[in-house]
């Protein structure tokens, strides 16, 4: 698990890389969001719905923390 | 909330509770099978990346690029992740349900796309079973096309197991929905069945 706090940008690149990273994660969290919510609202068995849905986020959340940590990462 | 109420959940909108489910059919699986091949180029693509990088771009895995490197791995595969679960909502969501008062085809073309559309058995005039392609014929799927009367739209269940027992099914329960009320009930009457396996 990444520290999500240690973003720090020091020069222009690194909070391009930033600025782009947070973006790209908007417009995935967008569409993820979107997509869970037709999921639940429209599937016919919501129990199944519910767990794909919640494995689907700790898979999103992982990979976004340890983007996140990357991102820290950047000198 | 009425979106999420766990204990009327019908399956379509002003389904009945009288009416009668035969059967729910969603795309084949072969359909899936393929978009998941075409999803499968990209994790082919991020296992080459990784087993090519090292040998013609190097420098990549250097300081300070091996960071923006492995950020965008970590993009891309949270957006193959997404495009997955994408595929298989979008396979899951589209279902037509054949009832003994109707044909539901709800249809999920896309995220923020979603269409309901009944047709009454009164209103079929002509059921057609199609099975077309090596894929199609090996599998046994096809498109079953349902006509109606005048203007009003015709139905088509795209890629859809069995579409010759689908059409069958239709208009067995087409003759039954016609036949007076005191009159018997056929030998062939089709039995309610829950959900197509395939």
């Amino acid at each position: 698990m990444g520290n999500l706090s240690n973003y720090n940008p020091t020069n222009i690149i690194q909070a391009g890389t930033g600025l782009v990273y947070y973006l790209l994660i908007a417009a995935s969290a967008v569409f993820s969001i979107s997509t869970i919510y037709s999921l639940v609202k429209y599937s016919k068995s919501r129990g199944l719905a519910f767990v794909v849905s919640i494995f689907y986020l700790i898979v999103y959340f992982s990979l976004v923390t340890q983007g996140i940590a990357i991102l820290g990462s950047i000198k | 909330m009425a979106g999420f109420n766990f204990s009327n959940h019908a399956l379509f909108p002003g389904q009945q509770s009288n009416e009668e489910v035969y059967l729910i059919i969603r795309e084949h699986w072969f359909n899936l099978f393929l978009k998941l091949l075409a999803w499968f180029l990209f994790i082919i693509a991020l296992i080459a990346m990784d087993h090519y990088i090292p040998i013609y771009a190097p420098i990549i895995l250097t300081d300070p690029y091996i960071t923006y490197f492995a950020l965008f791995k970590n993009i891309y595969i949270i957006f193959t992740t997404l495009g997955l679960f994408m595929i298989w909502t979008l396979y899951y969501l589209n279902i037509q349900i054949i009832t003994s008062r109707r044909i539901v085809d709800v249809d999920q073309q896309s995220l923020f796309s979603h269409r309901v559309s009944e047709l009454d058995m009164a209103k079929i005039e002509d059921v057609t079973g199609e099975t077309k392609g090596f894929f199609g014929t090996i599998f046994s799927y096809g498109n079953v096309y349902v006509q109606t009367a005048g203007t009003i739209e015709h139905f088509v269940f795209h890629n859809i197991p069995h579409p010759d027992k689908v059409e069958k099914l239709i208009l067995d329960i087409y003759e039954q929905y016609h036949r007076l009320p005191n009159q018997p009930l056929r030998d062939s009457a089709p039995a309610p069945v829950k959900e197509e396996d395939e």
